[in-house]
């Protein structure tokens, strides 16, 4: 292996293909930058393979003399991870734009990050759809005028890293395409890293989004604007190299060393392998111009990787249970029959028959959970008729929403009530409680005797019916913050439960309960 | 045995474990009107009224007001004093909720104010009972279908 560093070179990675990237697009550094970096990491050509999906960045794969697969849009991450699991030889590469890994393959790349296969993926971050001529893409910044949006996005971008992060990526890092040398040092520190490495690169395209990022990746300005991550070095930026971050509580501050007598021992030190992603993130939300924008390696930690724990996986269960036939499997006893034009579902005998028939089980277990044998939760299944028949139902009154305010004040203080039903025997329209009453008449001057009961009652909330399950009931009254609901009654007309009467209930049961269970003892 | 099961879940639990409501407080002497003004800017169907020493002397409910000042010839700015409950019914955080149930169940009114030593904790409403219990109810009362003669009698995915 050694010997083959020297023997493969930067050409041999050069394809025969015509690059149609337009002129002085930022693709065309990032190509050379890989070209430049395959050589390096002492594998045989025939080890590497390039996977993109669709758009500019994604032509990348025919410009590489590699094996690559031009793929499906927004599939990228998917197919490498199929390659990589088929072949966990190989060294897998993914190339993918802010358009294809972010809008349309946005949840594949999730997925493949958190799976962390060791592979890498490249997001070339134009800010825009390149090969589609210039519609806005889910990174172009607010405001940012495109074909689809020629009065400015309005839309909030999304950062790549905090995507990589969120996704539990085990290896996070930032280049941008006027930097070739730095690029490929990231390049070279993700492929040598176990698990998923995520690169951005800061791309420009020349044709649709030419600015994209020239006020930070220009190279008159780029040592003021860019802030260089290395680890164990403090964060210092600036030509004269003078500048610097500290922290204040969480949040990152500009200084320059000398002045307020900030030292460059005062400095935030970097470290990629802390295992919080708070202080990468905290990196991630830095931007130009209120903050140097940090490129380099953000966060860098080892663990597990997927097709080492599949491997070992599939050794350990055929240990244990031999090789399975997938034939066998397909083309087995279990199986359903659908018949009658779907009327008819059937289980194959050879699903039933199965020990650990797993609806089954979760069948049975519904069943003892609802045919609970407790006394009082049993007692809740009863209909809300019984409560309310059973404890003072004759106290539900009603009056018409005509009747005067003064003739409700009557009934309260008459029937000793918490609570009046408005409407008729077919309709219900309100509820009157005490508190409305005392609201409305104590705290302003409205004339009882000529004020309808209508000013002042509240809509109802629910009507329930006397069939519902005193459960049900509860249930409701908990939402709703009412403290009665009114019942709509089988021989027609309302009723009212209030929560004494739920209370009286519950008491009552649990006294029975126990009443027998002195008694059993 | 299933009910002991239950029992010792939340039967037995102290009343501090309820969510208690945040007391409107009055001192003896505020007029009627204040005090059901407390009431309203508190959302609390009571007032609890205190003497100089912050001890509760009394408490205004809402039916207090129903039957002794509204229809009455009393005027609004007459002290709470007049017609509220005088020496409430009140209990420590230690009270257990079947406590609690039993002393709703034989007394006619709907708030109790909790006390540790003088300090008030807060006010057991008979609506905060009856939450606390169903919480401890899920499949029962929590959980529920919108129609629970729909709930499921399978387990899903077949
Ligand atoms: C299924 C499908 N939908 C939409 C398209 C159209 N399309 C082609 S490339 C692209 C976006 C590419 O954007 P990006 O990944 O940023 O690549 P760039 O060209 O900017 O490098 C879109 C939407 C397509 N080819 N296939
Ligand atoms: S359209 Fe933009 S991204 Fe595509 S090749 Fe041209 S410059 Fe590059
Ligand atoms: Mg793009």
């Amino acid at each position: 292996m050694e010997g083959l560093k020297e023997y493969l070179t930067r050409q041999d990675f050069v394809s025969s293909s015509e690059v149609r990237w337009c002129p002085g697009c930022g693709d065309y550094a990032v190509l050379n930058s890989v070209q430049n970096v395959l050589p390096q990491l002492g594998l045989p050509k025939e080890k590497f393979v390039f996977v993109s999906g669709i758009g500019c960045s994604s032509r990348f794969p025919y410009y590489l003399d590699t094996y690559g697969f031009h793929s499906i849009h927004g599939r990228a991450p998917t197919i490498a991870t199929g390659v990589k699991v088929a072949n966990p030889e190989l060294s897998v590469w993914v190339v993918t734009g802010d358009g294809d890994g972010l809008s349309i393959g946005g949840n594949h790349l999730v997925h493949a990050l958190r799976r962390n296969l060791d592979m890498n993926i490249i997001l070339l971050n134009n800010r825009i759809y390149g090969l589609t001529k210039g519609q806005y893409s889910p990174t172009s910044r607010k405001g940012q005028i495109t074909k689809t949006s020629p009065y400015g996005v309005l839309e909030e971008p999304l950062d790549p890293l905090r995507i990589a992060l969120a996704s539990e990526a085990t290896f996070v890092g930032r280049a941008v395409d006027t930097d070739p040398k730095h690029i490929t040092e990231v390049l070279v520190a993700g492929a040598e890293h176990k698990g998923t490495a995520f690169v951005e690169i800061l791309q420009s395209c020349v044709i649709f989004n030419k600015n994209a990022w020239t006020e930070v990746s220009d190279r008159s300005c780029r040592e003021d604007r860019l802030l260089y991550l290395e680890q164990g070095k403090p964060l210092i930026f600036g030509e004269k190299r003078n500048k610097g971050i500290i922290l204040k509580g969480t949040k990152p501050v500009v200084v320059t060393i000398g002045e307020q007598g900030i030292k460059k021992k005062d400095l935030v030190v970097h470290d990629r392998h802390r295992e919080d992603p708070v202080y990468a993130a905290m990196l991630t939300k830095m931007d130009y111009p209120d903050y140097p924008l940090p490129v380099g390696i953000f966060h860098a930690m080892e663990k597990p990787v997927y097709e080492v724990e599949l491997v070992k996986q599939i050794k350990e269960v055929t240990a244990l249970k031999g090789r399975r036939n997938l034939q066998g499997l397909l083309r087995g006893s279990e199986y359903w029959t659908v018949s009658n034009k779907g009327k008819t579902i059937k289980r194959s005998t050879g699903i039933s028959s199965l020990a650990n028939d797993e609806s089954k089980v979760m069948d049975e277990r519904i069943h003892a959970l609802l045919k609970s044998t407790d006394p009082l939760t049993a007692s809740l299944k009863n209909t809300i008729g019984k409560i309310f028949y059973d404890y003072d139902y004759k106290r539900s009154k009603m009056l018409s929403p005509r009747d005067s305010i003064a003739s409700a004040i009557a009934l309260f203080k008459a029937a000793k009530i918490e609570c009046i039903l408005v409407g008729d025997a077919k309709r219900l329209y309100g509820i009157l409680s005490e508190r409305d009453i005392i609201q409305n008449v104590v705290l302003t001057s409205v004339d009882r005797d000529r004020m309808p009961i209508s000013s002042i009652m509240r809509p109802v909330y629910e009507i329930m019916d006397e069939s519902n399950s005193i459960g049900d009931v509860i249930n409701i009254l908990s939402i709703s913050g009412h403290r009665h609901v009114p019942i709509r009654l089988k021989d027609g007309g309302f009723g009212l439960v209030t929560i004494r009467q739920i209370l009286r209930f519950i008491h009552d049961t649990v006294e029975q309960v126990e009443k027998k269970e002195s008694e059993d003892k | 045995m299933a009910a002991a099961r239950k029992k010792e879940t939340f039967w037995s639990e102290p009343i501090s474990k309820v969510d208690l409501q945040r007391p409107a407080v009055v001192p003896s002497g505020t007029s009627i009107i204040d005090a059901v003004k407390e009431m309203k800017y508190n959302q609390i169907g009571c007032v609890l009224v205190v003497g100089a020493d912050q001890k509760i002397i009394g408490l205004l409910s809402n039916g207090d007001l129903m039957h002794e000042y509204v229809g009455s010839t009393l005027p609004g700015d007459t002290p709470v004093d007049t017609i509220m409950t005088e020496n409430p019914f009140t209990a420590t955080p230690a009270l257990t909720v079947q406590e609690a149930l039993e002393i709703f169940h034989s007394n006619p009114f709907r708030h109790m104010p909790i006390l540790n030593g003088e300090a008030i904790e807060g006010i057991l409403s008979i609506r905060g009972l009856m939450v606390f219990i169903s919480e401890h109810l899920p499949l029962e009362v929590m959980n529920l279908p919108p129609d629970s003669s729909l709930i499921a009698t399978h387990a899903a995915g077949e």
